[in-house]
């Protein structure tokens, strides 16, 4: 067998009054004790910021935005959680309904990162096109809403555009946190 | 917001099941006691985070359980009596020879436990055991009568 | 990918807790101390496990954290000042019958605490104590007086 490979002993560990060897590092202590004090400041912060829905799911991160036209009115999370299930709700305006039709475009990044799952009801037609999808929803008198149901797929910032064919579009900035 | 305030909930709810169930935590669990504190702490957790599985989540909801740890360990300092509902208190298990035999019911423990412990110091029999006390975190100090 | 990404980042953050929240001095594991790791990891994990209950999302998981742990070990190794912050220093209490107060106030000792362990090793009074030093574990080591 190959001899092992040694090493003589070395006075390798700080000495306390050259007697003990304790290896007491107190100048790295010292500044791990700072550290922690700020670490104690930061995180009741973080819980604070939670609660009030800074990452989301909170009073914060509910969003509110509508077309000057009055053909939709969007309550949405501006601060959504990856993988975690939030509503999406559309109320349509006067503008929006036609024929006893109301047709919404919608980016395709609804579906591709934002994950939505369902659309509630049911639109009576989906077409694609333009990097998007177009619903028909079946509508017989205002007011008149729909929801969308979203489990973000991937963290990031993703930019949602929707509007009404001959209305004005709505741009929503949507933040995924991971 | 309902993550941080049930992991409060669960944190309190998982301290309560550990202390009534057990006082012999960890390694020194027995398997049907680590069975138990695994299922119903099991299932703690996963309400916990319910259906929110995001790190963001997970971060937050752990920050609130050190926070936690961190206010209850300063309460038991501040408050020895909130001290004693949370860890318990020592209790005398042998004493001048006599075992304290309602303690050793109640604990469920028997004398080849204390001996054990006692083998651990070096002692050889039962008749060299002054004190036995169950401290605590479940451990068993051995005074010995000196002769 | 992600989950990789996931376990190392819930790995790290669960040692950084853990050596965040501090620990009691002794040996054993309080059921207090017991129910916070608990209940930390299981929370943990969850986020890491997501909705993909595969059987190669468990073993991707495991594999990460494996290697994760190993690395840091050998870190550890090959860089002292990396272990010192990873896992802390042993810290003086008692010397030559001065105690170490700073040190004493800031981990949130009392001399009960020295005193109930160095009980344990058979002493009697705090003049037989030469010195007591807190481990990086938390334990605390008695060196009686000669």
């Amino acid at each position: 067998m190959p001899a092992q490979a040694t090493k003589p002993v070395e006075d390798t560990i700080a000495k306390v009054n050259d007697e003990v060897a304790v290896g007491s590092d107190l100048e790295f202590q010292r500044k791990w004790w700072r550290f922690t004090r700020l670490v104690w400041i930061v995180f009741p912060l973080i819980v604070v910021a939670d609660l009030l829905g800074c990452f989301g799911r909170g009073p914060l991160a509910n969003a509110r935005i509508q077309t000057r036209d009055g053909s939709l009115d969007v309550k949405y999370e501006r601060i959504e959680r990856f993988s975690s299930p939030s509503i999406l709700r559309i109320q349509f305006g006067p503008a929006a309904i036609h024929d006893g039709k109301i047709q919404l475009w919608m980016d395709e990044s609804l579906i591709r990162s934002l994950g939505n799952q369902r659309i509630i009801p049911q639109p009576a037609a989906s077409a694609i096109g333009k990097n998007g999808v177009l619903y028909t929803f079946d509508a017989t008198a205002l007011p008149a809403a729909s929801a969308f149901s979203l489990e973000p797929i991937k963290p990031g910032i993703f930019h949602l555009r929707m509007h009404v064919p001959g209305c004005e579009e709505l741009n929503l900035t949507i933040y995924v946190m991971p | 917001m309902y993550t941080i305030l049930h992991a409060i909930a669960g944190y309190f709810f998982l301290v309560l099941i550990v202390r009534v169930l057990t006082r012999r935590p960890g390694a020194q669990l027995t398997p049907f006691e680590f069975v138990i504190v695994f299922l119903i702490g099991g299932v703690i957790i996963l309400t916990t985070v319910g259906n929110d599985r995001s790190e963001t989540n997970s971060v937050c909801a752990v920050v609130t359980i050190v926070l936690l740890h961190r206010l209850v360990s300063w309460l038991k300092i501040r408050f020895p009596s909130f001290g004693k509902v949370v860890d318990g208190i020592p209790l005398v298990l042998l004493k001048d020879g006599k075992w304290q035999t309602e303690t050793m019911e109640r604990m469920r423990l028997q004398d080849t436990d204390v001996m054990a412990a006692a083998r651990n110091k070096g002692v050889k029999t039962l008749a060299e055991i002054k004190y036995a006390i169950l401290e605590r975190n479940g451990a068993i100090s051995i005074i010995q009568s000196k002769s | 990918m992600a989950a990789v990404l996931r376990a190392l980042f819930g790995y790290c953050f669960l040692i950084f807790m853990v050596r965040i929240a501090g620990r009691r001095p002794g040996k054993q594991i309080t059921p207090f101390e017991f129910v916070l790791i608990f209940f930390i990891g299981g929370v943990t994990l969850t986020p890491m496990v997501g909705d993909d209950r595969s059987l190669s999302n468990a073993l991707c998981i495991i594999m990460t954290i494996g290697i994760t742990h190993s690395l840091i070990a050998w870190l550890k190794q090959r860089f002292p000042a990396f272990g010192r912050v990873v896992d802390g220093t042993p810290l003086l209490l008692l010397a030559k019958g001065e105690w170490q107060v700073e040190t004493m106030r800031r981990m949130r000792l009392q001399d009960d605490d020295v005193m109930a362990l160095a009980r344990d090793q058979g002493l009697q009074t705090l003049e037989e104590i030469d010195y007591a030093v807190l481990e990086r574990n938390g334990e605390i080591s008695i060196i009686k007086a000669s």
